[in-house]
């Protein structure tokens, strides 16, 4: 009898073992793509999601935690320094500053939409936003701290340290920054631009030269490489294919190598990320330098480097045009 | 008997081999799953995306080729799921499994750099791509442009025509082009160009020949691309370690699955010759404890079981020897066929109750014999009850207390009796002379004592011993009682001392003397008979001193010392006769017997 009991125990133990160690046969998280709305194949971009699921208490500390300071190393910058999110994500400084007052050697790409870019960086160099973050963080000319100390700043904080235990049960760690901060970023996306409301089929969003700006836009060729979602962001690109751009600005630095800086490839010198183009118009100076301080002038340049074309004043007006009609909203208010 | 060993050996060391059969048992079923399906389902969905996917781009740079993608989004996904599907290989759960299968780990490596390659290659052919698709609607548009301002008729249009002929041929079919060809046009052309003002026109044409270059530049690069993008080489070699390893699992496992199988018949073999063992060795049990039970039914006290109904079922031999009933006689009855009949109806009555309220009884019985002999017997009587609490039967337990009743009937005797003579002791005469002093008083009868000595009994002692004159005092004791009615008392106080207590006299002092000396004569009469004490003849004579009790509040001890006293007068007189402590009886009795 005693062999049978055990028999039955054993079996009962093992059948529990077996769904404590696999509880659901659940396939792994479907990734989510970023194309939301189903494009009828003949227009490039498409509209950015109206909702998100997140983590709102992952935003909610993600959020202090983007705008705090003690992350840096004297206390003074925090992410928001240089992203603001009241100014369409960026300083609007040709090149950002970081601690002490020091002088960065690339112009602050925006955070809103960020999550749509296939990499981060002008240059591409990191896969994901999470590890974007190391990058600032550590840059002495920028937040010039280490992970050791933000770590000890945040562990001072009784706010910060039941937070972070309510969220994560290792409680305040890098990588649990990481988490919370990315997440917080990924909540900052503007959807409901005015062209994103032509795309949904509101043909009265965009006035005529507007529509007659994304024409254009589309006919010179911009939208071969600012195309998608992000209308930019998921593809390399020279700047100045058609003309060398520093034959004319003189000055090559290297942060002017974008991504040959990554790769140590030759065919890759000059080569950055396509930037986005939503929320252009709110966004200046623009180009990796922060050279070029007006839309009209980005677009000439852009033109010109790029395309080899010569654009007359209507066509530049009707494009900066449409390129207004990308700033979209964020907590239901356009950007500023 | 000797297969049976089961029941021999500890519980210890069953619990042991239980253990380490079910341990084994764990082991084997573990060892028999070639993978958790857990993490086979998890890997082999990995796998299969892996292929979809690389086979999905490939799919997807083909179709931007055709103008059937406009954006990058998809190929960027799938370029990410892959990524992420090939990390999850290499370092996630879904690994976890073939972490350690070295020819999985060399597939998954070529499938990383491969798709590394693919992932450099993505990149190149998005960014050269953009710039063809460009150049390719440039290049007719600006020629077009170019031709209209350009003076007709002018070699330069022919030449225009030309180049865009041949490289929208290279954009199509590299291979076939003449590049020698291609190249001297090339130059006729930039030669036209330097000869135009400078100015817009030669800006345009300077453009023109850029984009030619492009074309001709990124058309052949992005064949190149979009043949390794889509090659047919996908994750098939994985897919194929995988099943191998996969395989050799399962082979490894069926091994386990014959051990488990085994291991179970012989844990099951087990059970069954651990439950014949416990089964013989209960068998025997039962059996000793049943010879256990026959052996203290058999026991030196009487034994008789009944049923509820309390009809005899069985008796043991004590039983039959105590009662001589054997068991035929008396199974199937009821025990009151025993009774004696010296017990009344309240007597059985009590008993009854008694068990009735706490089960048991015990006290002592007169019972009958078969052969009517009444006895006494000490008898306990438990009722049995059965599981759901009725009586089912009664057990009484009886022991013959005959012999020990007469012992104690003995003990009772002997102190009241002088054991030598079997006469009154001096503690029950001096009882019943309490006794006899009280209803004389009631009656008036008077009552006369009589004290006895023989004379010279201590030279009998000293000559022949004790022995003789304990025969002696016997003989004596006899004759005495021989001499004297039922209603009279002799006793033997000690020694060679009796005393003889006559009750119911006359009421009247002299004549109640009168009687009192005739006993006494008598008395002397048969004491002075020679006694035969053993070969010798020996003669022997008392002395006797009588009183009479003649005022009623005389004690018994004063009547002892007065009766004690004639016979010391006695002894003066000369022994062997009587004197009456009262002169004037003696006085009144000698001038009776004269006169007679």
């Amino acid at each position: 009898m005693l062999f049978f009991v055990c028999l039955v125990a054993a079996g009962i133990g093992f059948f529990v073992r077996d769904r404590l160690d696999n509880p659901d046969p659940t396939p792994p998280r479907a990734e989510q793509e970023a194309r939301p709305v189903a494009n009828d194949g003949t227009e490039p971009i498409t509209p950015l999601p109206l909702a998100l699921a997140l983590d709102q208490r992952k935003v909610a500390l993600g959020r202090r935690l983007f705008h705090e300071a003690r992350l840096s190393g004297d206390g003074s910058i925090s992410c928001a320094s240089c992203h603001s999110l009241t100014s369409g994500g960026v300083d609007r400084l040709p090149h950002s500053r970081g601690i002490g007052g020091a002088e960065g050697v690339i112009n602050a790409p925006t955070v809103f939409n960020s999550r749509y870019d296939f990499r981060q960086f002008r240059d591409g160099r990191a896969e994901t936003l999470e590890e974007q973050i190391d990058g600032p963080l550590n840059n002495p000319i920028e937040m010039g701290g280490t992970w050791l100390k933000a770590i000890s700043a945040l562990s001072k904080d009784a706010t910060y340290i039941t937070e972070f235990a309510a969220i994560y049960s290792d409680g305040i760690r890098p990588e649990n920054v990481r988490d919370a901060i990315a997440t917080f970023e990924r909540s900052l996306v503007t959807p409901n631009s005015r062209f994103d409301r032509f795309l949904r089929g509101d043909q009265e969003a965009l006035a005529e030269n507007e529509r007659e700006g994304y024409r254009l836009f589309k006919r010179i060729g911009c939208v071969s490489c600012h195309q998608g979602m992000n209308i930019g962001g998921n593809v390399y690109q020279k700047l100045g294919i058609m003309e060398d751009y520093y034959d004319a600005r003189g000055e090559v630095s290297l942060a002017n190598y974008g991504r040959f800086n990554v790769t140590q490839r030759e065919e890759d010198r000059y080569f950055f990320k396509v930037p986005s183009l939503r929320n252009v118009a709110v966004t200046a100076p623009y180009l990796h330098d922060g050279t070029v301080g007006t839309l009209t002038d980005a677009v000439r340049v852009m033109a010109r480097y790029q395309l080899g074309v010569r654009l007359d004043v209507a066509e530049e007006v009707a494009i900066v045009a449409f390129l207004c009609t990308l700033t979209g909203e964020y907590q239901g208010a356009p950007l500023q | 008997m000797k297969m049976l060993v089961a029941g021999r050996h500890s519980a210890l060391f069953h619990v042991v081999i239980a253990a380490v059969a079910a341990l084994a048992c764990m082991i084997f079923f573990f060892r028999a799953q070639p993978v958790d399906l857990y993490h086979h389902n998890l890997l082999m969905g990995y796998l299969n995306r892996l292929q979809r996917d690389e086979a999905l781009l490939g799919e997807e740079v083909m179709r931007m080729g055709f103008y059937l993608a406009n954006d990058y989004d998809q190929i960027t996904a799938i370029a990410r799921r892959l990524r992420n599907a090939v990390r999850e290989l290499r370092a996630g759960d879904a690994g976890s499994v073939v972490r350690n299968d070295t020819a999985f780990l060399l597939q998954l490596g070529l499938v990383e750099q491969r798709l590394q390659g693919k992932f450099d290659a993505l990149e190149k052919f998005k960014s050269k791509n953009s710039i063809l698709k460009n150049s390719l609607i440039y290049l007719p548009h600006l020629r077009d442009v170019l031709q209209k301002t350009l003076t007709p008729g002018q070699p330069v249009h022919e030449r225009l025509d030309q180049l865009i002929e041949l490289v929208l041929l290279h954009n199509s079919n590299a291979t076939i082009l003449d590049r020698g060809h291609l190249g001297e046009l090339i130059v006729q052309l930039e030669d036209d160009m330097k000869r135009l003002p400078s100015g817009e026109l030669q800006d345009e044409f300077k453009v023109l020949l850029r984009h030619a270059h492009l074309v001709i530049d990124l058309s052949s690069d992005l064949h190149g691309l979009q043949a390794q993008l889509g090659s047919p080489e996908n994750g098939e070699g994985l897919s194929e370690a995988y099943r191998y390893y996969y395989d050799r699992q399962v082979m490894r496992t069926s091994e386990y699955r014959t051990y488990l199988l085994l291991t179970m018949l012989g844990l099951f073999a087990y059970a069954v010759y651990f439950y014949l063992g416990w089964r013989e060795r209960t068998l025997l049990e039962q059996a000793r404890s049943m010879r256990l039970a026959a052996a203290v039914f058999e026991s030196q006290e009487g034994m008789m079981v009944s049923d509820a109904n309390n009809l005899i079922l069985r008796v043991n031999n004590a039983f039959m020897k105590i009662t001589g009933y054997t068991s035929e006689e008396v199974v199937g009855k009821n025990p009151r066929l025993l009774k004696s009949g010296r017990h009344d109806e309240n007597f059985y009555a009590a008993m009854w109750n008694s068990i009735k309220s706490t089960d048991a009884w015990e006290g002592e019985v007169w019972n009958r014999r078969k052969n009517g002999e009444i006895y006494p017997e000490h008898l306990t009587i438990t009722a049995v009850k059965d599981a759901d609490g009725k009586i089912a039967n009664y057990v009484a337990t009886l022991n013959d207390i005959t012999l020990s009743k007469m012992a104690e009937e003995e003990i009772k005797r002997l102190a009241f009796q002088d054991p030598l003579t079997r006469l009154p002791n001096r503690r029950l005469l001096l009882d019943r002379m309490q006794h006899a002093l009280e209803s004389s008083a009631r009656s008036g009868k008077l009552l006369a004592l009589l004290f006895i000595d023989l004379d010279h009994f201590k030279n009998l002692n000293d000559t022949l011993g004790h022995d003789f004159g304990d025969l002696l005092l016997q003989q004596v004791a006899k004759r005495l009682t021989a001499c004297l009615r039922k209603s009279d008392t002799v006793a033997r106080l000690g020694g060679d001392e009796f005393v003889v207590m006559l009750e119911g006299l006359s009421k009247d002092e002299t004549e109640a003397a009168a009687q009192a000396k005739m006993v006494s004569d008598k008395i002397l009469t048969a004491l002075n008979r020679p006694y035969q004490l053993g070969q010798h003849k020996h003669h022997s004579s008392p002395s006797i001193g009588a009183t009479i009790a003649k005022d009623r509040e005389s004690s018994v001890d004063e009547l002892l010392k007065q009766a004690d006293a004639a016979m010391y007068q006695s002894k003066k007189s000369g022994r062997n006769t009587l004197s009456f402590f009262d002169p004037t009886m003696q006085d009144a009795i000698a001038l009776s017997s004269n006169i007679k």
